[in-house]
């Protein structure tokens, strides 16, 4: 299963929020959509959603439009909300039988996904009892009580504490070995570059990046090697290091950064000569590694120069 | 269709599970059980007793105080004129206002040649006994004309004596009676669509400020989620009266000839309505009424973003709805003037007009039917804008949007 996004736009007046965006996601793979406040995300999801129209441009899954589909995809927007009095249970049957579902079908599917997410105590309650990130949780179980192939999921670490974000992390990484689709926007790229494998990377409406992390990652320079000491201190190993011949003539300079050493080769061929160099001068070292760079690194590289639309007194719905 | 009636559950199930429901019901319910029994309640208190058990509206208590200044005037004579009232005679005339004033008697009267003078305390502020007393000081003058003229007093007594009989047929429906059943449905019709109308547009608006109205638009269409939202509120007001009302009724109902002796007003009111269709046309007009509100409250509310916006969505139809309801006041006293003609099919304006039209007077069934049908056209009509209204929702944040801006939306989605 394919969704493909083609050369949408999307204005709201006279602010021009989508220009020409395009990307593709596929099953079983873990897509994150990244990008600034108010580049783009939540409005690209909502056109994929048909929660509005595009004035041009498609998105479709393996060619029908997606405002066809949408029964098929579970969807967990950014703008999170029930009704926060009515009980929990009746609210989760109620979207599933919306959905499609049948009343018994929604019921039965609503508690397993409470106790996955290990949410079943608040079944009999009603919303507004639970905390934010409880909510949430909630909101992710109605997302996926229809058992759908394409999962999209506006935002949602945001508001999580460390142990329901791991909670949710286990999740899509389910969903995505059972061959799902998933796309999810995140500004938060600690998470993203944990699970995803693809990426797209939107700034002012349009995608400056987008495709496998490890393949946009081996595009950069791999000339930056990392040792750890065996020992607490990076000073030492950074005096034996400069006693060792061929290290300094491989490397352009030797630094130390925070609990290690920073070499960087003045050829990147010469990583192989670089560890022998190392292993053959008994190096008291624990990891050894080439330095690659973040997807913090590579998000701020693309899109952290110019302010963002909002900066400049804009705003995108 | 399947997600119309989803939506109309969630909604109904919902409100009648509530506290406030059950609670109001239960109330409504107890309070008119109590009042249409009241005619066995005070027969069981009564029972054995040979007394009336009814008010006496003679006034039996009543005080009456006079000053004569012609000196014809005794108290036999006053009270054979007035046998309600216990009159009594006193000397100095500032004492009627300072009697009056600390309570020790109801009325005064001051008897002068030419004329009397009536004193009613502050309170009695529609001098209901004043025309009543104008027509004793005349036969009084007239008697005491006849004894000066010769005339025997023996004779006087016998003729002032004479008590016609008059009976009053009513031709047609009894205006009397229908003005009240009129007024009592449009009072109640107008309550109830401003009372269910305001639930719905709180309804409308919880979605739209806690966010669940873009999960619920991508789940089913607005048609299902404003319809199954409306008709289901509908049913609620329909369950919550019913429950209330149907019991009392009842009772009223198998004691009819004990409603026509305890309150003979009463009783007549309640045989009319049994009688006639009266209650089926309230109920068609009460529907349709409640719909067309109902749509636009929702309409209105969809644009709201914020609760406290609230209030301002729900000034357009609260006006609306006034006006007509005191167009139908009009109508109660002119059914068949040219306004309340013309607006018998004027959106909005039509159920309560017709209504009070066709109870008061005798409406063609095919002016009521064409009126009940542009209704139903325009609550149509009003369902499916409000539907589109409801699904631009989700674009309108901040500040409450024009018309201009909700129509543009409108083309656009």
């Amino acid at each position: 299963m394919q969704l493909r996004v083609e050369k949408l736009n999307k204005s709201f007046g006279a602010k021009h929020v989508l220009r020409d965006l395009s990307f593709t996601a596929q099953s079983g793979v873990a897509m994150g959509l990244l990008g600034r406040n108010g580049s783009g995300k939540t409005t690209t999801i909502r056109t994929i959603m048909g929660i509005f129209p595009a004035d041009s441009g498609r998105s479709t899954i393996d060619g029908a439009a997606t405002q066809t589909l949408r029964k098929r995809i579970g969807y967990l927007p950014e703008e999170r909300g029930l009704y926060p009095k009515r009980i929990i249970g009746e609210q989760m049957a109620y979207i599933g039988t919306l959905r499609g579902l049948s009343s018994k079908v929604a019921k039965e599917r609503a508690k397993k996904l409470l106790v996955r997410l290990e949410a079943e105590e608040y079944y009999n309650q009603k919303l507004d009892t639970l905390s934010k990130g409880n909510q949430q949780k909630i909101q992710l179980a109605i997302a996926l009580i229809t058992n759908p192939d394409i999962i999209i999921l506006d935002e949602p670490f945001s508001g999580l504490d460390p142990v329901n974000s791991q909670i949710l992390k286990r999740v899509v990484e389910e969903l995505v070995a059972d061959g799902k689709l998933v796309l999810f926007s995140s500004h938060e790229m600690g998470y993203v570059e944990e699970f995803c494998d693809d990426i797209c990377i939107i700034d002012k409406g349009q995608s400056v990046l987008a495709g496998r992390i490890r393949e946009i990652k081996a595009r950069y320079p791999r000339h930056q090697i990392f040792v750890t000491p065996e020992g607490p201190d990076a000073e030492e190993l950074r005096r034996q290091l400069m006693q060792l011949d061929t290290v300094v003539r491989l490397t352009t300079g030797i630094e130390v950064q925070g609990r290690g050493c920073l070499l960087t080769l003045q050829n990147e061929a010469d990583k192989g000569a670089l560890f022998s160099a190392l292993i053959e001068g008994r190096v008291a070292m624990d990891a050894i590694g080439v330095v690659e760079p973040s997807l913090e690194d590579i998000f701020v590289e693309k899109v952290g120069r110019e302010k963002a639309p909002e900066e400049n007194g804009g705003d995108v719905a | 269709m399947r997600n119309f009636f989803n939506v109309l559950k969630f909604e109904y199930t919902g409100m009648v599970r509530g506290k406030g429901f059950l609670i109001t019901v239960a109330l409504f319910m107890s309070l008119l059980l109590v009042v249409a029994s009241l005619p066995m309640i005070l027969g069981f208190f009564n029972r054995g007793g040979d007394e009336e058990i009814y008010y006496d509206a003679t006034g039996e208590q009543a005080v009456g105080v006079f000053y004569d200044t012609t000196g014809w005037y005794t108290p036999e004579i006053i009270a054979s004129f007035s046998p309600h009232f216990d009159w009594t005679p006193i000397d100095r005339p500032d004492a009627i206002e300072r009697g009056l004033e600390t309570g020790d008697f109801a009325i005064g009267l001051r008897l002068a040649a030419d004329g009397i003078t009536v004193y009613i305390p502050g309170s009695d502020w529609m001098g209901a006994g004043n025309f009543m007393f104008y027509e004793m000081a005349r036969a009084m003058a007239q008697a005491q004309a006849l004894e000066q003229a010769g005339v025997d007093a023996a004779v006087i007594e016998t003729a002032l004596a004479t008590d016609p009989t008059m009976d009053v047929v009513v031709v047609g429906r009894d205006g009397g009676q229908s003005y009240f059943v009129a007024m009592a449905f449009t009072i109640l019709l107008m309550l109830m669509v401003s009372m269910y109308g305001a639930i719905v547009s709180h309804s409308v608006s919880t979605e739209k400020t806690s966010k669940a109205i873009e999960l619920l638009t991508i789940s089913t269409s607005s048609n299902s989620l404003i319809f199954g939202k409306v008709i289901g509120v509908g049913l609620v007001a329909l369950t919550q009266f019913g429950i209330a009302l149907i019991p009392g009724v009842l009772v009223m109902y198998f004691n009819l000839e004990r409603w026509h002796e305890f309150a003979p007003m009463v009783g007549g009111i309640m045989e009319m309505i049994f009688a006639s269709n009266i209650l089926g046309m309230a109920f068609l007009f009460f529907l349709l009424a409640f719909f067309t509100y109902a749509f636009l409250f929702a309409a209105l509310s969809s644009t709201v973003s914020r609760a406290e916006d609230l209030s301002s969505s729900q000034s357009i139809p609260t006006v609306l709805l006034m006006a007509a309801y005191f167009v139908s006041f009009s109508a109660l006293f002119a059914p068949d003037a040219f306004h309340a003609q013309v607006l018998s099919y004027v959106p909005f304006f039509s159920p309560l007009v017709m209504m009070a039209r066709a109870t008061m007077t005798e409406v063609p069934v095919l002016e009521i039917a064409l009126s009940a049908g542009v209704s139903l056209l325009y609550v149509l009509l009003l369902g499916f804008l409000s539907a589109k209204i409801f699904r631009i929702g989700i674009m309108l944040t901040g500040n409450r949007p024009n018309l201009r801006q909700i129509f543009k939306l409108m083309r656009q989605a």
